[in-house]
């Protein structure tokens, strides 16, 4: 009984917190669930930006393989022509050929990663006698066609550098933006590595690769990341800069944002600024009505609130609210290590606190059915609970003897009402023995007084009877009570009933 | 006129008021009964007056009856103190020898 009330008392302290708590998530006066918010934020933009600092990271492996690939090529070709180390550039003739001979190793690189494009410039050029030609480089530049995720091979990609034979046998599409050569004037991705080469001319080739959101294809109508890093010959010279492209639907399919709850979620990654991010070369995924709302140029602000979540706030308007992490895509001791990029989940103010109500919401509906069910529990349980005891009390009240419940202390209340029942019934022999017996001792006067007491015969009857005075009644009364054990009349009449209701009557009448 | 149911008894009535006084057959002490009165509305007519005084006598021997143990040996009508209660028998002290003790004894 103690362990159904026990679990009774837990059901309604249950119901009640279960209640309590569902007003205040409507009320919406949870500390709000932004713990749960920036629990969700944090896993999922810890997800997104590792796989791609894999992505990155594996690019930036490939392009150092690359680049020993196409060295060793180059040195090959050149060897086999005749043509002396450093002298490339003095051969014009032999850079349509010896491209053609290195497409094969950009090809197979570009299958190893997941990138959407591979490049190869040399520090050479077909014309080195027109306006401009310092700049112009020869060399190759194949983009996967998207959407594809890299690795899984493609019969078809456009070729936006290099000599249109080459598109020739039909592997090779022809894109509009298309050129035979590089402009690699102000380009960083052809300057900074070769730069970083020859300040630090110890460093391994993998500590050379330098990331940009500059595309070696100028007017290209899409943001990219792109790594390059030096190819150099034998004797240290630089050939050129080779490496991969990573673009924007690249990044676009690859890192989808899910959030549960909101809908409207946007990952980014850009270039850090202090406090802040640079919104020029940025990369998006997600929501495209959000980030396409995003300024081309100019910085996002970063502020880190209390409970872990960042607000987020562009220049001339708009809030959003999410999680953001620094990236190093660089090595510690590369010489491009202080670049660091911003990668951050966010969604607009609006959406997140519309989340929050959803979430307030959906935890008041779980604790609704939860209390609900706790309820319907309790009734069917004090329902079983109280039924037996209800129905053993009516039982008992009908003038009836209950049957057992199994509930140990209404079972031994119902022993007690059997035990009385049993008393009404008729009494065992042996219970007036002893009454009997002293019945038995009554002289034969006290037996006669005794027996017109037992027909009911008052005082005055049986002293006009036996023609005796009271007094003399009275003494044989003391005797009587003496003998018998008793203290009046009413007890001598009491066992004279029990005893004929038992049916010894005839022992002592 | 009806036997006493004592051996002695003695008529104290005068006029209208009928008293009796009953004797112990052993001893002689007195009992007295109450006194009747006659309720008849003839009572100076000498033959009302008798059956009065008749209905008295009758009424005060039933009385005196409760006044006195009779004793089951000798039939006499006795009083308490002439009277022995014995486990084999109630009788007169004359009756039990001597046995027992009277009732105001016990």
């Amino acid at each position: 009984m103690r362990r159904r009330l026990l679990v009774f008392l837990l059901l309604l302290t249950f119901i009640m917190l279960a209640g309590l708590v569902i007003v205040i998530s409507l009320l919406g006066v949870f500390p709000a669930n932004i713990p749960e918010a920036e629990k969700l934020f944090s896993n999922e933009l810890g997800h997104l930006s590792s796989n791609m600092i894999r992505q990155f990271g594996g690019a930036s492996v490939q392009a150092a393989r690359m680049s020993e690939r196409l060295a060793a090529g180059v040195t090959a070709f050149m060897r086999r022509e005749g043509i002396s180390p450093g002298s490339l550039a003095a051969h014009p003739e032999y850079l349509e050929p010896l491209l053609r001979e290195q497409l094969p190793i950009l090809l197979s690189s570009l299958d190893t990663t997941e990138c959407s494009g591979v490049f190869f410039a040399l520090d050479a050029t077909v014309n080195p006698d027109i306006l401009g030609a310092g700049a112009s480089k020869a060399g190759l530049y194949i983009r996967n066609i998207e959407p594809n995720i890299g690795g899984m091979g493609i019969e078809v990609r456009h070729l936006l550098r290099g000599s249109p034979s080459l598109a020739g046998d039909g592997s090779l599409n022809l894109q509009a933006k298309w050129d035979l050569e590089f402009d690699v004037e102000g380009q960083s991705y052809w300057r900074a590595p070769i730069a970083a080469y020859r300040s630090n001319p110890e460093l391994p080739l993998s500590r050379l690769v330098y990331w940009s959101s500059m595309s070696p294809v100028q007017g290209l109508n899409e943001d990219v990341m792109v790594c390059s890093i030096p190819v150099l010959d034998n004797d240290g010279n630089v050939i050129g800069v080779c490496g991969f492209e990573i673009s924007e639907m690249n990044f676009m399919l690859r890192y989808e944002p899910v959030v549960s709850g909101y809908h409207h979620t946007v990952y980014l990654l850009t270039a850090a600024r202090g406090g802040s991010a640079d919104l020029a070369g940025a990369l998006y995924s997600g929501h495209n009505a959000v980030y396409g709302a995003f300024p081309a140029e100019g910085e996002i602000s970063i502020i880190e609130k209390s409970g872990g979540l960042c607000a987020f706030s562009l220049p001339g308007g708009g809030s959003y609210v999410g999680k953001c992490e620094t990236l190093r895509l660089y090595p510690e001791d590369s010489p491009f290590a202080a670049q660091a990029y911003v990668a951050a989940l966010l969604v607009t103010k609006e959406d997140f606190d519309a989340g929050r109500a959803a979430e307030n919401l959906r935890l008041g509906l779980i604790l609704s059915v939860l209390a609900a069910m706790g309820i319907a529990a309790s009734v069917v349980f004090s329902g079983r609970y109280a039924q037996p005891i209800t129905d053993r009390l009516a039982a008992a009240a009908g003038g009836g003897i209950p049957e057992k419940t199994n509930i140990v202390e209404i079972d031994a209340l119902i022993d007690r009402i059997r035990e009385l029942h049993s008393k009404s019934s008729p009494l065992p022999d042996n219970l007036f023995e002893d009454f009997i017996a002293r019945v038995k001792t009554l002289t034969p006067t006290e037996l006669s007084v005794f027996r017109y007491y037992a027909q009911d015969k008052t005082a005055e009857e049986i002293t006009d009877i036996m023609f005796v005075t009271t007094n003399t009644l009275k003494t044989h009364n003391r005797h009587i009570y003496a003998k018998l054990g008793v203290s009046s009349r009413d007890e001598i009449m009491l066992y004279v009933e029990l005893i004929k209701r038992s049916g010894l009557e005839g022992e002592i009448l | 006129m009806l036997n006493p149911v004592t051996r002695k008894v003695t008529d104290e009535s005068s006029g209208g008021i009928y008293q009796f006084t009953f004797y112990c057959d052993i001893c002689g002490s007195p009992r007295q009964s109450v006194t009747y009165q006659s309720d008849s509305e003839g009572g100076e007519d000498p033959n009302v007056r008798e059956i009065d005084h008749r209905d008295a006598y009758e009424r005060a021997n039933r009385e005196a009856l409760r006044w006195f143990n009779r004793c089951p040996v000798c039939l006499r009508l006795v009083c308490d103190d002439c009277f022995r209660v014995l486990d084999e028998g109630d009788k007169c002290r004359e009756c039990a020898g001597g046995e027992g003790i009277p009732l105001s004894k016990w």
